[in-house]
């Protein structure tokens, strides 16, 4: 295989973080009146809810102070932050800066917020890899957040939840993985968006799946295997964006992943479809359990559409690093269910005049 | 005038996302060539297409594809009977034919209907209904089938499981079809276990939603098209439309429309409908099959449903029903699925072979319908 820019560079720290809630499926089915076994059916348990005082910023915060614990370096190393959310709590104010003010980065560095619907913590991540393979900077920090909203009632509702996943990018050799090749495929598909101004996004139902979904993953999946010659065999495991707990399998199957190398990253069915946590939460509890010497295929989407692919090779330092963190496994354990109108107040579903 | 079929194309059923309804067009022309249809003579063209205003914004459809196909400067007609439109379009060209106004009729069905969310699609196929006293309140194309399948149901002390029977046939019928939408096996309990639609209706009772496109040559027993070029022959065909509003009839367990059109055929083609090898109905929501099957006098009124879970009709059986698959498996263009019923009738008649066994069969019959069974229509055809 030949080599690429990309083995210049590693994930030097990851972290994740899930809000504590979560809200059962049949809470959902019996508030809407959907027929039992619907969430079920979409191979969802329950989803994780932030709180009132939770938003994409302060989970990416603390996702990002798991990854930057795991790096070992000082904060003020790292020379670029990328903020890939589509919840931000501004319109118009950077929300990286907040990060990189809380995390002790600034002044000396790049900060801006990535849109690209679910995949923009995926393409801080790639352009991370540009940055720090370049020698521009040294370490680069890509997070992606979200507590991503749903038209109440809508399908969408099954799975929208909130979560963070973080990575510091830094050279190959203090990585805990390495990069060994990376591949975007994008086109123009509008299968999922919200307007300036309008709270919920729309969706065109079956076209998210086989024009949108799949067609991008299996593209963005074929062109890293034809770059880099390798085959599905090749990888010991493999984490597709996960919008539901069905389609990764899904489309690992048509790609010839059976499902024992997708099931451990796939974390959907406990915690719903962070958004730009999704897959990248699916990596992060990788790199807390996975062997040294372990290859995983790492293949986001986001909406609108485009999918990256990457091959990671996980090293021996990922050991070492585990425990300087919670891990994933301890997120999805520390839980407490809440009932669907405790939900509608964390998230704001509930209307009033004045108070927050 | 004798009337025949001289030619017949088909395209996969499927959600074209990227294709036109020009483009669908185009394909089942293309195909009509690729089996060596004899396009040259044509005269006159008709375009079946029920959405066509409303979900691609775009009337006089028939002048916009006769461009796309260089026909222009001809006779063309867009022909909207709902679900019957197809046949609607090929009565129209045979009648055509008939008076002399035109030798040789390419009739094309079209519809394309995965662009839009399930809200949009619900809303085009109520039209059907009553609007100002149906749709107006919230009736939905489904919830009317589902009041016919309660009634029958109940009726005829069937279980709403019983219904099940039907859609595993068809999705068995449809496996090895070329052009069919859905190419699958399904089992008793994933129909039992699949979404409610509308009670006690499930998502596996109902037809996908398609776009697609097929075409037929409707050809005058003088026109120019060489002798050998025909396939089968319209012997006789008739429509017939009754009470749209549920509230208004009689009876919910059968189509009036049916019987006027059933007495029509075999009063005016002199065969009786128990002598026909092959039928293609319009099984739409399933529930449509067994009234169908009872409406056309193959079974006992309230027995269709037992004869169906009893194994009948299945491909050897006279009648064969429905061995492409029906609505339900291998789709349901609306406007375009009369023109598929009878160029499956005309192809199996012709050079039929189904799951690798010849269809072995001299008459075929075609029922469409438009609407829960306000339109019902009946072509017969014969082999050559």
């Amino acid at each position: 295989m030949s080599v690429f820019p990309e083995s210049k560079v590693g994930i030097v720290g990851w972290g994740s973080y899930f809000p504590i809630y979560r809200l059962s499926m049949e809470e959902i089915e019996k508030q809407w009146g959907f027929p039992n076994g619907t969430g079920n059916g979409l191979g969802m348990k329950e989803k994780a809810v932030a709180y009132t005082d939770e938003d994409a910023t302060t989970m990416g915060y603390e996702a990002a102070r798991n990854a930057i614990a795991r790096s070992e370096i000082d904060p003020k190393k790292i020379g670029a932050v990328f903020f890939g959310t589509e919840s931000k709590p501004y319109a118009v104010k950077p929300s990286a800066t907040i990060l990189a003010e809380a995390l002790g980065i600034t002044p000396d560095t790049m900060a801006s917020d990535l849109e690209f619907a679910c995949r923009a913590g995926s393409e801080g991540m790639r352009a991370s890899i540009g940055l720090v393979s370049s020698g521009m900077i040294g370490y680069a920090l890509a997070v992606g957040s979200d507590t991503a909203q749903a038209n109440p009632g809508d399908i969408l509702e099954f799975t929208a939840s909130s979560g963070a996943s973080a990575f510091v990018i830094g050279p190959s050799r203090e990585a805990a993985a390495v990069f060994e090749a990376s591949y975007s495929y994008v086109t123009d598909t509008p299968d999922f968006w919200r307007r300036g101004l309008s709270p919920y996004p729309l969706h065109g139902e079956a076209f998210t799946g086989e024009p949108a979904y799949f067609d991008h993953i299996i593209n963005a999946v074929k062109g890293l295997l034809e770059k880099t010659g390798l085959r599905p065999s090749d990888f010991d495991y493999a984490v597709f964006h996960q919008p539901n707990g069905k389609f990764p399998l899904k489309v690992g199957e048509r790609l010839g992943f059976p499902k024992d190398k997708v099931i451990p990253g796939l974390l959907t069915p406990f915690v719903g479809n962070t958004y730009n946590g999704s897959a990248l939460s699916g990596l992060s509890n990788l790199l807390d359990i996975a062997k040294a010497g372990s290859r995983i295929l790492l293949a986001p989407f986001g909406s609108g559409a485009g999918s990256d692919a990457y091959s990671i090779i996980v090293t021996d330092k990922a050991e070492v690093k585990r425990s300087l963190a919670p891990t994933v496994s301890y997120y999805l354990k520390r839980k407490m269910n809440i009932t669907y109108s405790e939900y509608a107040k964390f998230r704001r579903l509930i209307k009033k005049i004045g108070g927050d | 005038m004798r009337v025949f079929i001289t030619g017949y194309g088909l395209s996969k059923i499927s959600r074209w996302f990227g294709e036109t309804l020009e483009d669908l067009a185009f394909k089942s022309v293309k195909d009509i060539e690729n089996k060596g249809g004899e396009l040259r003579e044509i005269d006159a063209l008709i375009v079946a297409n029920s959405f066509g205003g409303i979900l691609q914004s775009q009337n006089l459809l028939s002048s916009l594809i006769a461009e796309d196909i260089g026909f222009s400067g001809k006779l063309t007609m867009t022909v909207e009977n709902g679900g019957a439109s197809g046949a609607s379009a090929i009565l129209t060209a045979s009648s055509l034919v008939k008076s002399g106004l035109a030798k040789n009729v390419l009739v094309i069905g079209v519809e394309k209907m995965s662009d839009y969310i399930g809200s949009v699609f619900n809303h085009s196929i109520s039209t059907f209904m009553n609007a100002e006293h149906e749709a107006f309140y919230g009736s939905t194309l489904a919830s009317g089938f589902a009041i016919l399948a309660r009634s029958y149901l109940s009726k005829y002390k069937y279980s709403e499981e019983d219904l099940g029977a039907w859609p595993i046939l068809m999705h068995e019928n449809a496996l090895d079809v070329p052009h069919a939408q859905l190419k699958f096996k399904i089992t008793e309990e994933q129909v039992n276990s699949s979404d409610i639609v509308s009670s006690p209706l499930r998502v596996l009772h109902s037809p996908p939603v398609s776009d697609g496109s097929a075409a037929v040559i409707v050809s005058a027993e003088d026109s120019s098209i060489p002798k050998e070029k025909r396939l089968a022959e319209i012997k006789f065909g008739y429509l017939s439309s009754h009470l749209m509003e549920l509230s208004l009839r009689e009876n919910l367990e059968e189509f009036y429309a049916l019987k006027c059109v059933k007495d029509a055929l075999e009063k005016g083609s002199s065969i009786d409908i128990k002598k026909v090898d092959l039928i293609e109905i319009s099984d739409d929501y399933t529930i449509s099959a067994p009234i169908i099957i009872e409406g056309l006098g193959l079974s006992d009124k309230g027995s269709g449903l037992r004869s169906i879970l009893d194994g009948r009709y299945r491909l050897g059986d006279k009648p064969s029903i429905n061995v492409t698959g029906g609505t339900k498996s291998r789709g349901h263009p609306f406007g375009a699925t009369g023109v598929y019923q009878v160029a499956e009738v005309t192809s199996l008649l012709s050079d039929g072979k189904v799951k690798g066994a010849r269809v072995n069969g001299e008459l075929g019959l075609v029922v469409s319908m438009g609407g829960i069974g306000t339109v019902l229509s009946g072509i017969l055809l014969e082999k050559v």
